[in-house]
């Protein structure tokens, strides 16, 4: 089976086995025409994937992360990565905040819905595509958007990113240098040829230098969003 | 010696890295960083060289005294093997 689908600003024919794959894209589809790619997977690709999870994902889920991740590592041609963040915007600037898995990214995300209602939403809790167009970077809903399933088809620029840490209360500031690089291929798909590893460093490179990345420790309050909001919609400064 | 080829010296800014890349990186899990210093000897072992030959090029580089710089490239070079970064 084929669906067409259009994922920062790419149109790719994705083939699939199974239909999970296509009830993940169904907001994500277009008109069929000519493709900028095509991906595709096997049985053999799926069946590995489910052993290295251990059996923990069912195969409709290892296909989709299997597709998910060479349409990640093909969109690199088009200077576009795949982050683990969760991107929330307010009034049409984009937010990023990275963290482990139970840190509380989604804890945190929620905290921006409330605070401020109609005028946020999530463009995606998980896996957004990050893609520099024309010196900016932007955020790009994807179909893969976590198991809460917060996410949209829809962009918008990148004004700041922020790695989370839990703390008693809250702060942020701008995050060295050494600790982004240590911690920021935690959040990225590395790639695994020579060719496409220094693409995604080169693009690394650029958003370090284009977006600032900051250092937030917050608590599960509303004010941990007040804070955050303050110092990243002020920007570069 | 010499570093093995699928390892290769990153910038990003103003740090280095090394990524591994092909059969050995489900084996490694992250990467190492490197200095400025560091970088330069990486990039001078992507060819085959003794111990003797990279005391003479950080030598030129980088007028140190050549004791000095003899054991901090074996430091380095301990580091190397014990990485398993090394050829051979």
């Amino acid at each position: 089976m084929k669906i067409t689908i259009k994922i920062a600003e790419c149109i790719i024919d994705v083939h699939y086995q199974y239909e999970y794959m296509a009830q993940i894209c169904s907001g994500f589809t277009v008109a069929e025409g000519s493709p900028d790619f095509v991906v595709e997977t096997n049985q053999q690709e799926i069946l590995q994937e489910y052993e290295e999870n251990q059996g923990k994902f069912n195969y409709p889920l290892c296909e989709a992360t299997c597709l998910h991740r060479k349409i990640s590592l093909k969109l690199l041609e088009y200077n576009t990565f795949i982050m683990h963040a969760s991107v929330v915007q307010v009034d049409g600037q984009g937010y990023g905040f990275m963290a482990h898995s139970g840190v509380g990214k989604t804890t945190h995300t929620r905290l921006w819905l409330q605070k401020f209602g109609s005028r946020a939403s999530v463009v995606n809790g998980d896996k957004p595509m990050i893609a520099y167009r024309n010196g900016t970077f932007y955020a790009y809903g994807t179909p893969w958007r976590g198991k809460e399933g917060m996410g949209e088809n829809a962009f918008v620029p990148l004004k700041g990113l922020a790695f989370l840490e839990r703390g008693e209360e809250n702060s942020i500031e701008i995050a060295q240098w050494s600790q982004v690089v240590r911690h920021i291929f935690d959040q990225i798909l590395v790639p695994k040829t020579p060719v496409e590893l220094s693409k995604q460093v080169e693009l690394l490179d650029t958003l370090l230098k284009t977006v600032p990345i900051y250092k937030l420790q917050c608590n599960m309050l509303p004010q941990a969003a007040d804070v955050a909001f303050a110092r990243m919609s002020e920007g570069i400064v | 010696m010499k570093v093995k080829s699928n390892y290769k010296v990153h910038q990003l800014g103003e740090e280095y890295i090394v990524i591994p890349m092909g059969a050995q990186a489900k084996e490694f899990n992250g990467m190492i960083r490197l200095n400025k210093t560091g970088a330069t000897l990486w990039n001078y072992l992507e060819q085959e060289r003794t111990h003797e030959e990279l005391v003479t090029m950080m030598e030129q580089r980088y007028q140190v005294d050549t004791d000095v710089l003899s054991t901090e490239v074996g430091q380095f070079v301990d580091m190397l093997k014990a990485n398993d970064f090394l050829e051979g």
